[in-house]
């Protein structure tokens, strides 16, 4: 710091005296000689490549903003092969002591495949896969084959020229050819454009705020004063010398540009902080100064990475001197759910741009959009387990009701309307009508909310939780208004239990549940459903509930908690959200995968609606209520 | 429930602001103009404007560094090959001018989009950055018409080491510490 006094004195005196002898020669005493000036600009000439060589190559540094305005993507399930192989359902122990290879793995689940879709045991599968018989496809069953099967010339060539492609392309295809096993064909139906897929900023502020940062917006200014200067001297050009000079002024103006404090406050409101989903909100954010002038912001809102920005925009860029404020105002879309504001993003910039500083501001708003019941216009399916409560399930026994179901001798005591007087007064008999006796049914829907289920089909589409969530809401209303007692749980690491009841207060209470409660709206990011999750969960079900279960099927282990669900006297419905794409080899796999799994689910007796995306819900209830 | 929830939302579109590019390929035009004096440098300025005007339209900033590069060196050969001295001077501020607002214009659409309302902060940097280059341009063209007599070695010796002696110090200095250097 001291020398650099120094040499700022000395070069402020020596511009005096230099600017005196100007006016007035032989004022100075530096020698004059022409020699001397060849010189600096050798020294100016040697500084400057040493400058350019020691520079740092990076260019301007920035800080980054989030995408702020797009709503998180839904992952697409089956990005990676190996993890679809990993947890592929059955034949398990076909292949004892086999390893985790990739190629192992596609044996176990053509193994797997065939044994449930061509009906062949395992070892004859085994044997199927091992000689390459199981499929027409000549690359897939060489690639599979436990030996080598003789190819053709041209698969000899392409081995010979590009291996790796060629085992890539074996692996697309065998992973084809088992799919085809499963019923899953290539582009069965092609949801979205897959190149939607945006990286959104999950991280607001990373822990740097308030810090001023360079941004070295004017790298490489000097060097190129040193470059006139050289040249200038060398060639005794004094238009590249005085453009030197030019340089200079910008290099101070980078280094020395004012600097003032920045103190900024920032408010946002909206419109409505209770919206129904879908409406849009309109959000207004008055960013004001309190500190000196401000001759360059960037602010960028906090919205919430769950909702999407529709009209305006979340940015702005502003001056402001002393006192000033900047408002702007954009709309989001609501959506289901307690979204949260973060504060705002602020990077001040200086006049000569060479130095930033992030902060955050304002506080954090809260939007909470409750859907209203739209309950679903077809009956759901449940499975017949009466309680003794009056309601609108039908029974396999007779009694009141409405829809006849035998005819039976009179009793004593008897109802007099129930008599059947056509046949009395036909055959003097006295008989007693009996009607299918209709009970109310308890029933708690369990909705998957682990992080594994929230993937979609497009990442643009909503996730199979948020349709599991659509469809909850949907039936939960319509199952209440045919008196069934109802209630709602959470399969997920958070803890999320509403016992079955009925009553209007119960209706609104399980709205508001669906609508905010954390385990069903924020992601929990890796899965940690304890191991315990199905004993504490049947701890707290009552004794004959049957559930319906929302889940899109995607692992052995939702499987797993059905059957022992099954075992204990809860009869299991299971609404499925399709949420597997054929777009890829992997994503045909793991629709294979979930095939698979609906397949052991139906043999076993749990009736499982497969609610692929696109279609309205009650078209999948009407279908499965029509194979009844 | 169907894909009622995906609207039409695209990505944001961070590529370089108008205003911005704008006023660095005119700033770039200009530094063309001033250095059509010889083949060569008129050469350079036409490529650095060229690669200016490609950096800015795909986004990137090494293009606008290299571009910016290019003219510096275009308005250096024309003030070797006989410009005359105001024009290199001029040429120079505006090849710098080129560099300075290309290179805002990228990180405004970087940090902002393009669609952004951002055109206040443009104004107010290009005004700055044009000022400081004529603040130099104008006192330095002025003491060059007072001394035009004879200037003496010894005084433009000392000025140069002034100068020098400045770059050295400006290298030094902290644009963090924000005091005068």
């Amino acid at each position: 710091m001291n020398r650099r006094r120094v040499l700022v004195a000395a070069g402020f005196g020596l511009f005096a005296v230099s600017l005196a002898e100007l006016v007035r020669p032989g004022v100075s005493p530096i020698p004059g000689d022409e020699l001397l000036l060849t010189a600096v600009g050798a020294v100016a000439l040697l500084y400057a490549v040493a400058a350019a060589l020691t520079r740092r190559r990076t260019g301007p540094e920035r800080v980054e903003t989030p995408d702020v305005e797009l709503p998180e993507p839904a992952t697409v399930p089956g990005d990676d092969i190996g993890a679809v192989l990993q947890r592929f359902p059955g034949a398990e122990r076909v292949y004892a002591g086999a390893g985790t290879s990739r190629r192992n793995g596609l044996r176990r689940a053509a193994v797997a495949v065939l044994t449930r879709y061509r009906g062949l045991e395992p070892g004859a599968a085994r044997q199927q896969v091992a000689e390459g018989a199981w499929t027409d496809d000549s690359d897939a069953a060489r690639f599979l084959a436990d030996r080598r099967l003789s190819s053709s010339l041209g698969q000899r060539v392409r081995r010979f020229v590009a291996p790796d492609s060629g085992r890539e392309r074996a692996l697309d295809r065998t992973v084809d050819a088992i799919a085809a096993v499963a019923g899953v064909q290539t582009d069965e139906e092609s949801p979205g454009d897959p190149e939607t897929t945006n990286e959104t900023g999950t991280t607001h502020l990373a822990g740097k705020t308030g810090v001023r940062r360079r941004t070295r917006h004017w790298a490489g200014v000097s060097v190129v004063v040193l470059v006139c200067l050289a040249v200038g001297l060398l060639l005794e050009e004094p238009g590249v010398l005085l453009a030197g000079v030019v340089a200079v002024g910008y290099a101070a103006y980078a280094r020395v540009g004012p600097q003032t404090s920045v103190d900024l406050s920032a408010a946002r409101s909206l419109d409505d902080t209770e919206p129904d989903p879908g409406d849009d909100v309109s959000v207004t954010v008055t960013v004001t100064n309190e500190g000196g002038f401000c001759p360059d912001l960037r602010i960028v809102d906090g919205v919430p990475e769950s909702l999407a920005v529709t009209d305006g925009s979340p940015r702005r860029g502003a001056r402001l001197r002393e006192g000033e404020s900047v408002t702007f105002s954009y709309t989001v879309q609501a959506r289901q759910g307690t979204h949260e504001f973060g504060p705002t993003q602020v990077v001040a910039r200086t006049l000569s741009n060479s130095t930033e500083q992030e902060l955050a501001v304002g506080q954090e708003t809260t939007v909470t959009a409750v859907p209203p019941l739209r309950p679903v216009q077809e009956s759901v399916p449940l499975r017949r387990q009466p309680t003794q409560y009056a309601g609108r399930a039908p029974t396999d026994s007779g009694g009141e009701g409405i829809e006849f179901h035998t005819v039976r001798e009179y009793r004593p005591g008897d109802s007099m309307a129930r008599i059947d007087w056509n046949r009395r007064a036909r055959t003097g008999e006295l008989t007693t009508l009996e009607f299918r006796r209709e009970r109310a049914t308890r029933v708690v829907l369990l909705v998957d909310a682990r992080s594994t289920a929230r993937v979609g089909h497009d990442p643009g589409a909503p996730d199979a939780v948020e349709r599991s969530l659509g469809a909850t809401q949907r039936v939960f209303p319509a199952l209440l208004s045919e008196g069934h007692q109802v209630g709602i749980a959470a399969f997920g690491p958070a803890e999320c239990f509403l016992a079955p009841d009925t009553g209007t207060s119960h209706r609104q209470r399980g709205r508001d549940l669906l609508a905010t409660h954390p385990a069903f709206n924020t992601d929990p990011g890796a899965d940690g459903t304890r191991h315990t999750w199905g004993l504490r969960f049947r701890k707290q079900l009552p004794d004959n509930t049957q559930l319906v279960l929302f889940s899109p099927l995607l692992d052995p282990r939702v499987v797993r908690v059905v059957r022992t669900l099954e075992a204990h006297g809860h009869p299991v419905t299971v609404l499925s959200p399709d949420p597997t794409a054929t777009e890829t080899p992997g994503q045909r796999l793991m629709r294979a995968r979930r095939r698979l799994l609906v397949t052991d689910l139906r043999q076993t007796g749990v009736p499982v609606l497969d609610w692929p995306p696109g279609t309205p819900l009650e078209e999948t209830l009407k279908r499965e209520v029509a194979t009844r | 429930m169907s894909n009622d929830t995906s609207n039409g939302v695209g990505p944001i579109d961070r590529s370089p602001t108008h205003l911005s590019s704008t006023l660095a390929l005119l700033a770039g035009v200009s530094t063309a103009v001033l250095s059509a004096y010889a083949q060569v440098a008129l050469g350079a300025t036409l490529a650095g404007l060229l690669v200016l005007g490609l950096g800015l339209g795909v986004g990137r900033q090494s293009p606008v560094t290299v571009g910016g590069g290019l003219l510096v060196a275009g308005v250096v050969a024309a003030g070797v090959s006989g410009a005359p001295v105001s024009a290199t001077v001029l040429g120079m501020t505006t090849a710098l001018l080129a560099f300075d607002l290309g290179t805002t214009a990228l990180g405004l659409g970087e940090q902002l989009g393009r669609e952004a309302p951002t055109s206040e902060v443009e104004l107010l940097h290009a005004v700055a950055s044009a000022a400081v280059g004529l603040g130099v341009v104008v006192p330095a063209l002025a003491i060059r018409e007072v001394a035009t007599g004879g200037q003496p070695v010894s005084a433009v010796f000392g000025l140069l080491v002034v100068v020098l002696l400045s770059v050295v110090v400006l290298r030094r200095a902290d644009p963090l510490s924000g005091r005068r250097a």
